[in-house]
């Protein structure tokens, strides 16, 4: 059973999903997802859908959202701007503890919804782990991969994937990169990568001599937000949520 | 439309504009459904009729490109409140909890979105919009909920080839510089095809064959034509408005302005519904401009059948 609803600033709702614990169990857990870019998250919708019911059975407390100008939540496609994000999950981790009592929280974010969970993460004190899937390595590479689809509409905003997107934000995405955005991370960082990102393999590396606590995995499902957004149907990374949901389940 | 907003939860207004608001409805009697009601507290006209946006195949209630977000707001702008929602499996709303196969299970989460909308807030009058199974599905709801359906707007519904479609096809076949491109570069399709089986002697391998399983929800629509001209039939014989709207993304089915009249001759379509062609559009509408004036086209209908049914009522009363 789950509950949609909308929460946030007046004026700029955000839509979210509960998906309460069935049970008590595993005290203070919860979970909030991060979504990627707009046209990735249509298809990842699924997957994080998934994901929280099975974390509901293992008594976790999850919330997935739409961040402002995205999905159900408020404001047009237009309007929706990145540097904003961070300040979406903040209202989702409040939400979250209020609705389940949670005191802390963890976050699982995709693309570059896992850099936006390390930025809040490294601004509170009650995040205890960020997982993050794929997460993009260089903006500037992401910036490159995205203007491949891309359609000029009016002066300032460009179509991508069939969402128009403010070009201010790909500006901002150049200057995003993981091993930026991990800097002065204090919580544990978990890592998901796939094969197809060779560059992991370093990150792997970097993440394991550094101080951080961090676990990775190399999963090979197939990539959800690369699947068609118009058509919806994705791939069910079957690998990747069992990661996690062992991840969750077992961390401390 | 009267208004009771004593919900589980407060109104909001969406960034576009201040007085479009948005709230989420869970009802549903065998199934919890999920969906939002957009509606501009200033411009809720009391009489029109509420608009309920289906789903577009197992894409949620937002819409593919959010194009079912963008079109409610519009709509609201104007003063039509506008519901979408999301299947029971679809989106938000949790997998079925009756025992109803797909088909008339659909048609059972149209009918209970129908009576929420009239408790909720009041609506007597709905027009139903869909997208490409939205639209199948659509129709099928129609014809169950006449009684209430007073329009229906199809968008990419499922369609049938004619002899012209043929002649077109190969006009612009003829007409593309591609095509010759292809031709005199010996990358054409079908010279690929003559040349396959030598490839495949001398060891050449061929593409993989992808088979990509589709959803039961995109076949659960109506298939054969004769049930689908049938349905129309009835449907306009029962009052409900219509509309049809196909675009370029459909050009595989559909390649001409008045290609629907073409396929159910024996309906007297022409003058009797609303048509619409984007030629230059994508199935989901992905370029903004197509959206905006797909929006932008369908207000001008929705205020038509607003002004019918203004008359209709006038002349009952």
């Amino acid at each position: 059973m789950t509950l949609p609803l909308f929460f946030g600033a007046s004026g700029h709702e955000l839509y979210g999903v509960y998906h309460p614990a069935v049970a008590e169990g595993h005290a203070g857990r919860g979970v909030v997802f991060c979504n990627p870019l707009p046209h990735e998250a249509i298809a990842t919708q699924w997957a994080f859908r998934l994901l929280g019911d099975s974390l509901a059975r293992e008594r976790i407390h999850s919330l997935r959202f739409d961040y402002r100008a995205t999905g159900d939540s408020a404001g047009d496609s237009d309007e929706m701007l990145l540097s904003g994000h961070p300040a979406d999950i903040d209202y989702a981790i409040n939400e979250l503890k209020v609705l389940s009592g949670v005191t802390s929280v963890h976050l699982v974010g995709i693309r570059l919804g896992a850099l936006f969970a390390l930025e809040v993460a490294r601004a509170r004190s009650d995040v205890v782990s960020v997982i993050a899937w794929e997460p993009v390595m260089d903006g500037c590479a992401y910036h490159a991969e995205l203007m491949e689809s891309a359609t000029p509409w009016r002066t300032g905003y460009c179509d991508v994937g069939g969402l128009v997107i403010a070009e201010a934000n790909f500006e901002q995405i150049k200057l995003l990169s993981l091993p930026a955005a991990i800097q002065g991370v204090q919580c544990r960082v978990d890592l998901i990568a796939s094969p197809h990102n060779p560059e992991f393999e370093q990150l792997g590396a970097w993440l394991a001599s550094s101080a951080l606590p961090c676990r990775s995995e190399i999963v090979e499902d197939a990539l959800p937000w690369k699947a068609d957004s118009e058509v919806g149907v994705a791939p069910i990374p079957a690998q990747a949520t069992r990661v996690i949901k062992t991840w969750l389940t077992t961390s401390i | 439309m009267a208004h009771d907003f004593d919900l589980e939860h407060p109104p909001r207004s969406t960034g576009a504009s201040r007085t479009v608001r948005e709230r989420v409805l869970n009802y549903g009697r065998s199934t919890p459904l999920t969906g939002v009601f957009t509606y501009s507290p200033e411009h809720l006209r009391a009489d029109s009729p509420c608009v309920v946006v289906l789903n577009a195949g197992v894409v949620r209630k937002s819409g593919p490109n959010n194009l079912n977000a963008f079109l409610a707001r519009q709509f609201a702008h104007q003063g039509f409140g506008t519901f979408r929602f999301d299947f029971a499996g679809v989106g938000d709303s949790p997998n079925r909890q009756d025992t109803l196969p797909l088909k008339q299970g659909v048609l059972q989460d149209v009918t209970e979105t129908l009576d929420a909308l009239e408790s909720l807030v009041g609506a007597r009058q709905f027009v139903i919009v869909g997208l490409c199974s939205g639209a199948d599905n659509g129709l099928r709801a129609a014809r169950v909920e006449a009684r209430r359906v007073v329009g229906l707007a199809m968008i990419d519904p499922t369609v049938f080839r004619t002899l012209k479609w043929r002649l077109v096809k190969i006009a612009n076949r003829l007409g593309s510089s591609d095509f010759w491109t292809r031709l005199v570069t010996l990358r054409h399709r079908m010279i690929r095809v003559a040349f396959d089986p030598v490839l495949t002697l001398l060891g050449g391998a061929r593409d993989p064959v992808q088979v990509v399983e589709e959803p039961e929800l995109y076949n659960i629509g109506l298939q054969n034509r004769d049930e689908i001209e049938d349905c129309l039939r009835e449907v306009r014989d029962d009052g409900v408005a219509l509309c049809f709207a196909f675009t370029g993304g459909w050009a595989e089915l559909y390649n001409y302005r008045n290609q629907l009249y073409d396929v159910y001759p024996g309906l007297g379509l022409k003058g009797s519904v609303e048509l619409l062609y984007f030629p230059a559009a994508t199935h989901t509408f992905a370029l903004a401009e197509d959206r905006h004036a797909l929006a932008t086209n369908l207000l001008r209908w929705l205020e038509q059948i607003e002004a019918t049914s203004h008359h209709r009522s006038e002349a009952m009363a």
